[in-house]
Order: structure tokens, then C-alpha cells, then sequence
């Protein structure tokens, strides 16, 4: 009697335990399977659209051409009022192939100026001495019509170990982001972007992109048959005195090439070699100075002296051969020691033509927090720029160097080597980009990125200083406010950027 | 003759029931805690992830969508097994084109690499990121993944009920507590109180305590799913978490849908590289 007590007790016992199994197995989820859905979740062919309709406004305070201009009386401006309208269609078919596309509609109330000088006086001791004119920068003549720029739109094809993008897009090299690294030679910077997002200080170039990966290598081969060169500030171009830009025509003898083995050795160390064959970004002057000689009569002695009418500059672009390094070294899973470095051989190595720019070498270097999620991300780097067969510029107020230089007006002056950025044997820089997240969320974020230039006696000094804010709010509105502080190769400018996004 | 095996039935009781009197709480609550890691996995899991942040009024602030698969290499290696999980964001619109890449090891850190639309690359992620936010949820990085056992002291603190979908589960009560004062200063965290189910070993409810052993966040899970994994074991599978935090009084919900397993997965092996960052797997 005792053993069927002990044994019904035990069974019941098994017997609750399994009622408490089963119930939380009964809990469980079905798992959908393809069976029972008759067909795959996941589409073999998609379409999306998204975008962004954007408020903007920017007001700016630039001393460019305000003493003695005529027309303008202010030095500050808003040169960005007005909305852009975004779209970005993409498309996958299969996972073998991809389209995007992103256009970009913007209506900018402030106008644009287009329709400069066609003549000017280049160098300062002709404008002060001769000519009094300073460029037009009549408001009247501004293009108010809504513009519209493909950012990008391109194709991709896949397959396992080969990727190839042909199209107008984006290419980035380099370890480092969020400032200008010297190794990201492929693709222009625009100088003129008036907006808080990093990504709008690149230009998308039209180009066929090759990619093999091998054992976490990867070897690109870009060729870009329409040279897109560095968007400048078209009204401190002209007001400079330059009189035209021309580009590159467009042939295939004038295309660019580039090519870059990079990949990751070990855990900890990841490079990139890259090479360039292709269009400096920057362009060189071309001058031209109609005149007639005078006689002029020093202590008895007479001399011709060839006097300037007028003058012509031509920007153009020359060739380059630029090398690119990058470096990502891991340190203790804590921070990373990035390089970034190029060597930019132009067509002048031995520094003997006057206005076309001297080879260079650039490098960054630095540390940087390896975490990009992190709550406050910081990285810092320094640098220098070496010009290879330095030249000296020549002293306008030297009436030997004057006199000795007459008939072709030698040329470079400290003008056009500071428009270069080639005043002095080298130049010093320190870059940084720094970003704190706060509130639930990461809702806000502020971020400080700058960059400050120094010749060699650490006496001149140019910086730009973008401290940057940015809201999230419910529902896709962000709302971004950025106050850029600079002073770079002459242009003295403040700008306070405010965009507020819905993006869908 | 029946007293004498009775005898002996008793005494083989009373010989076990001492064995497992003996087992001191540190001891069971680690063999618990090792049962739980060890728990089957599946070798390939596809799904869609749904992050729902609350606010502290109960709003939802951000919706989040992304898509998910993950790899389990060498899973009955303890020395090369290796997580590996590959995420396409797809919602909202201003994060839709990024992408994670994660390597979760049981010896060794994790290795992740991040590719962020905006900057154009794909950029290697290191350093002590446990305790950082989850895309900005309420989840830290750490919490996402399987804890490093061995970064980990247990303690059995004894059985409890917790209540899963409407019933209640006997569950073991087992803490953990950082090894030392690095990891906890990686995980911010200085103690947690696991609610462990006795039979599935689905953890039903999650507390966490800070560096000053305050209690800031408390999860649950709300859904799971079964299956078969290629070894023919039975895998419990986390679909729905809601984490808590006390101290904001914010929520976020974390929902799988469309939950494949193994070859319904469909997924190439090969993918989890930075190749496929930028290029479409799924």
C-alpha cells in the first residue's frame, strides 16, 4: 500500500512538472516557415523611396570685397534662404544588382551670382596702383531660378569577390572621416557648401568603380572619364581678379585614373595604397597682361617699362600623378593611430614655372577613438604640408625685381602663392572632429570639428572652427544649427547654418 | 525483503540528496549559469528586428526596422566558436542604408565594423562599448548579445515565480557579478538577477544594477520561439524583449518578425564580411 502511495505521489509529481513544460512551451511562437507562407517573405526585386524636404537658412558675415565695392554696403548676408526637396529612389534586384539614385531640388531665395567680370586685375600692386575697379557684385544680377543636382545615381553589380558601380557617386578613401584627410583624393571637395552634413562637402563624379576582394583585401579600380574638379567661392574667386575658369575638355585623353589596394593584416592594422592619375583639384592661373612699354626716366637714365592695360587670369587644370597612404593601427581595442597621406606630383617638380603649383607632399597623423558609437567620439590629428622645391615669391615692392622682370612679368607674386597654399616651405596642421551624444535616445548631438594652419614660425594663422548641433525629434524632424568660424587663405567669413529636416 | 530495498532506494535518495546539498549556492548558480550559456543555438537565423523607443510619457519617440542574419561558426568549439551577425537598417528613412557587422567570441573581445551611409565607409569599431546605448535604445550592447561567461561570477539566490504571459514559472534566481572592477566598468553594470525558466532555461525577467548596485533596468521577455537547429536540438528563441529603465522611466520594445531558421534562413555563409556592408544580402 505504502510503495502504490510512493508511486502514484511520483507520478503525480512527473506529472505536474510536465504540465508546467508544456505550458511554456505552448507559449512559444510559431516559426513562420516558407512552406506555410507559400512564398518568401523577402522580395527578389525592390523599389524604395525615401528623402527629406528641407527648411534652410544661413546668414554669414564675409569681408570679401566690401571696402570699395560699390555695391556692397553689408558685410553680412543670407546667402541661404529657401527649401530643398530630396528624393532617393533605390532598387535591388535579386542580390545582384542595385540602383540608386539621389536628386536634389533647391529653391534658394538669396540667388546666386553667375555672371562675373571677364576681365580683372590679378595682383594687388596693379590694383592698387593702377586699376581702382573692384568686381561687381551686383545683387540685382542675381539667379533666383529653383536648382536641381543629382548627387548621385548609379548602378552596382554583384557578385561574390567582384563589385563593379558605374555611375555619378561618391567615393571615400581613407581611414579617417569628418575632415579633410589628405589620402581622399578621389573625389572633389566643394568649398561652398553651406550646410551642417559632412556629406555635402563632397562632390559625386561621374565614374566606373571595379572592386575585387580576396582575404579581407580589396583591390578598386576607378576610371572617371569627366574630371569634376573642387567646387572654389566663385565671388572670391572673381573678386581675386580671376577672369575664367576653363575645365578639361571632354575626351578620353583627359579622363582620370585611379587605383588602390587596401585590406586589414591581422587584427590590428589595416592599410591602403592608392594612385591617382588625374586632374589637380585645385587650379593653376594662366596670365595675360596686355600693355605697351613706357619710357620712364630714372636719375637720368631712360627705361622702358611694359605697363599692364588690363589683365587676364585663367584658371585651369593640370595634371597631377598623387600617391595616397592610409594607416589604421589598433591600440589596445581603446584607440586606433590613423595616417592619412598623399603626395601630390604636379606638372612643375623642379619648381621652375611660375604659376603652376609646386609638388607636395601632405600627411595627417593621429589618434583616434575607435568607437563610433560611443557617447563622445574624438579624434585628433597633426600634420604638414611640404612643398618640394620651394620657391620664394617675388617682392612686388622691389623695383629691381620689378624692373628685372619686366618683359614677362614673373610670376609667382605672394598672391598667387597664398591662393595656392604654397607661401611658405611648409605649413602646419591640426585637425580634429569631436562628438558628444546626449539625452535618451542619442537625441542630441554636438560635434566640433576644426582645422587650424600655421607657417613654420607658428605666426600666421588660419582656422576653421564648425562647432555643430543637432536635434532629433519624434517622427523623422531633426533640426541642425552650425556656426562656422574661418579664416583661410584670405576669406574671413562667419556663418550660422540652420536646417530643419523631415525626412521620410 | 520490499523493507530491504526500500532501505536501499532511501539511502541511494538520501546519498543524492546530500550530493546536492553540498553544492554551495556559488557552485549551483554557476552550473546554471553554464547550462544557460551553453544552451542550443541555431547555425543561421534570418529576421526582422523592430526597436520601439518610449519616452518617459509612454510616447513612442523613434521606430527603428533593420534586418538581421546571423551565423553560429564552430558551435560545439568552445575555443573557436563565433557569432556572427550582419544588420541592414531599413527604417527611418535618415538611417535606412547603414549597416553593423558584429563578431561575438566566447574567449576573446567582439569585433565589429560599422558602415554609415553619411561618411561613405565602412570604419572597424573597438573598445569598450558594452555599456553604450544600442542605437540609442534602452538595450546596451552588451545586453544585445550572449554575455562573456567567464567575465562573470554566479550565485544561486534561490526560486521564484515569474509571471510570462499571464502564467507563472518556477524560476532559478541566479546573480551575476562582474569578475572585476574592468569588466563591470565595460558593462556598467555591478550585479544582475537572472529569473531562469527550469526547464526551456529562457530567461523570463532580467534585473539590472549599476556600479553602485542601485537597480536601473529591468527586462522581460515577452515572446519566443522553438525550432530544431541542425544537430536536431531543440533551440528556444528570444523574439520579444521590453527593457525598462527605471532611472528614466523610458521603454523599448524589441520584436523579431519574420523569424527564419537554419535552411529556411536562406543565408550564404560568406556574407558576414565588410564586402556586404554595401551591398545587398538579404
Amino acid at each position: 500500500m505504502r510503495s502504490t502511495s510512493i508511486a502514484v505521489f511520483a507520478a503525480l509529481m512527473l506529472c505536474f512538472t510536465g504540465v508546467a513544460y508544456s505550458q511554456i512551451d505552448k507559449l512559444a511562437e510559431k516559426p513562420e516557415t516558407t512552406k506555410q507562407k507559400g512564398k518568401t517573405t523577402d522580395k527578389d526585386i525592390t523599389f524604395s523611396l525615401h528623402g527629406f524636404v528641407q527648411a534652410n537658412f544661413v546668414a554669414s558675415r564675409n569681408d570679401i570685397g566690401v571696402s570699395g565695392n560699390p555695391w556692397r554696403d553689408s558685410r553680412y548676408e543670407f546667402p541661404r534662404v529657401g527649401g530643398t526637396l530630396r528624393l532617393e529612389l533605390e532598387g535591388n534586384a535579386y542580390d545582384i544588382a542595385h540602383f540608386f539614385a539621389a536628386v536634389e531640388m533647391e529653391y534658394n531665395a538669396a540667388g546666386e551670382k553667375k555672371n562675373f567680370l571677364k576681365f580683372y586685375n590679378p595682383f594687388d600692386f596693379i590694383q592698387y596702383t593702377y586699376l581702382t575697379r573692384n568686381a561687381d557684385f551686383d545683387r540685382s544680377e542675381l539667379t533666383k531660378n529653383p536648382s536641381i543636382n543629382v548627387r548621385e545615381a548609379y548602378v552596382d553589380l554583384y557578385s561574390r569577390h567582384v563589385t563593379f558601380r558605374a555611375g555619378q557617386q561618391i567615393i571615400a578613401w581613407g581611414e579617417i572621416e569628418g575632415i579633410e584627410a589628405p589620402s581622399d583624393i578621389v573625389i572633389p571637395w566643394d568649398y561652398t557648401t553651406m550646410s551642417n552634413y559632412f556629406e555635402y562637402s563632397r562632390i559625386g563624379v561621374t565614374a566606373a568603380n571595379l572592386s575585387f576582394y580576396f582575404a579581407k583585401q580589396q583591390i578598386q579600380f576607378i576610371w572617371i572619364p569627366i574630371f569634376q574638379p573642387t567646387k572654389l567661392p566663385l565671388e572670391s574667386v572673381y573678386h581675386r581678379g580671376v577672369t575664367s575658369i576653363s575645365r578639361p575638355e571632354f575626351e578620353a585623353r583627359n579622363s582620370e585614373y585611379a587605383a588602390r589596394l587596401s585590406g586589414v593584416i591581422g587584427d590590428n592594422f589595416r592599410y591602403g595604397l592608392g594612385f591617382k592619375y588625374g586632374y589637380d583639384q585645385t587650379p593653376d592661373s594662366r596670365v595675360l597682361l596686355p600693355g605697351s612699354y613706357q619710357t620712364f626716366t630714372f636719375s637720368g637714365i631712360s627705361l622702358p617699362v611694359y605697363m599692364p592695360a588690363i589683365a587676364f587670369t585663367e584658371l585651369y587644370y593640370n595634371r597631377v600623378y598623387e600617391p595616397a597612404l592610409d594607416l589604421g593601427i589598433g591600440v589596445k581595442d581603446v584607440f586606433a593611430w590613423k595616417v592619412s597621406a598623399n603626395a601630390t606630383f604636379t606638372e612643375d617638380f623642379w619648381g621652375k614655372r611660375d604659376l603652376i603649383k609646386n609638388p607636395t607632399v601632405t600627411y595627417l597623423t593621429g589618434p583616434e577613438s575607435t568607437n563610433m558609437f560611443a557617447k563622445f567620439y574624438v579624434g585628433i590629428y597633426i600634420g604638414q604640408q611640404w612643398v618640394i622645391n620651394y620657391t620664394k615669391p617675388a617682392n612686388n615692392q622691389d623695383p629691381i625685381q620689378l624692373v628685372s622682370r619686366l618683359d614677362t612679368f614673373k610670376l609667382p607674386n605672394k598672391d598667387i602663392l597664398k591662393g595656392y597654399g604654397q607661401l611658405y616651405p611648409y605649413t602646419w596642421m591640426l585637425s580634429s572632429n569631436i562628438q558628444r551624444s546626449f539625452l535618451p535616445g542619442d537625441a542630441l548631438d554636438f560635434q566640433v570639428r576644426f582645422a587650424l594652419y600655421t607657417d613654420p614660425k607658428l605666426k600666421k594663422w588660419d582656422y576653421v572652427v564648425y562647432p555643430y548641433l543637432m536635434y532629433k525629434f519624434t517622427g523623422g524632424v531633426s533640426s541642425a544649427l552650425g556656426l562656422i568660424i574661418a579664416k583661410r587663405r584670405g576669406d574671413d567669413r562667419w556663418m550660422i547654418i540652420s536646417e530643419t529636416r523631415y525626412s521620410f | 525483503m520490499r523493507f530491504l530495498k526500500l532501505s536501499i532506494a532511501a539511502v541511494f535518495v538520501c546519498a543524492f540528496s546530500l550530493t546536492a546539498f553540498t553544492e554551495s549556492a556559488v557552485e549551483m548558480g554557476t552550473r546554471l549559469a553554464k547550462q544557460n550559456d551553453d544552451r542550443p543555438v541555431f547555425e543561421k537565423v534570418k529576421a526582422r528586428i523592430n526597436i520601439i523607443i518610449y519616452n518617459s510619457s509612454g510616447e513612442v519617440r523613434f521606430k527603428k526596422s533593420l534586418i538581421m542574419a546571423a551565423y553560429t561558426e564552430h558551435m560545439n568549439s568552445p575555443t573557436q566558436y563565433c557569432e556572427k551577425y550582419i544588420t541592414y537598417f531599413l527604417a527611418p528613412a535618415d538611417d535606412q542604408g547603414n549597416a553593423y557587422l558584429s563578431y561575438h567570441y566566447k574567449n576573446r573581445l567582439d569585433v565589429k565594423w560599422a558602415y554609415l551611409k553619411g561618411i561613405r565607409r565602412a570604419k572597424k569599431v573597438t573598445g569598450a562599448d558594452q555599456k553604450l546605448s544600442f542605437f540609442g535604445s534602452d538595450f546596451t550592447n552588451g545586453e544585445m548579445g550572449k554575455p562573456n561567461f567567464t567575465e562573470w561570477k554566479y550565485k544561486y539566490l534561490g526560486d521564484d515565480k515569474v509571471t510570462f504571459r499571464g502564467s507563472p514559472f518556477d524560476c532559478y534566481m541566479i546573480e551575476s557579478t562582474p569578475r572585476d572592477k574592468t569588466v563591470m566598468n565595460e558593462y556598467g553594470c555591478g550585479r544582475r538577477v537572472s529569473y531562469v525558466e527550469k526547464k526551456t532555461l529562457l530567461t523570463l525577467r532580467l534585473d539590472y544594477y549599476d556600479e553602485n548596485l542601485t537597480k536601473v533596468k529591468e527586462m522581460r521577455l515577452v515572446s519566443f520561439t522553438t525550432g530544431e537547429n541542425i544537430y536536431h536540438q531543440k533551440v528556444y528563441y528570444e523574439t520579444g524583449l521590453d527593457m525598462r529603465n527605471l532611472k528614466t522611466g523610458t521603454k523599448t520594445e524589441l520584436r523579431f518578425t519574420d523569424v527564419k531558421f537554419e535552411s529556411e534562413a536562406h543565408i550564404r555563409t560568406d556574407i558576414f564580411t565588410e564586402q556586404y556592408l554595401t551591398q545587398k544580402w538579404w
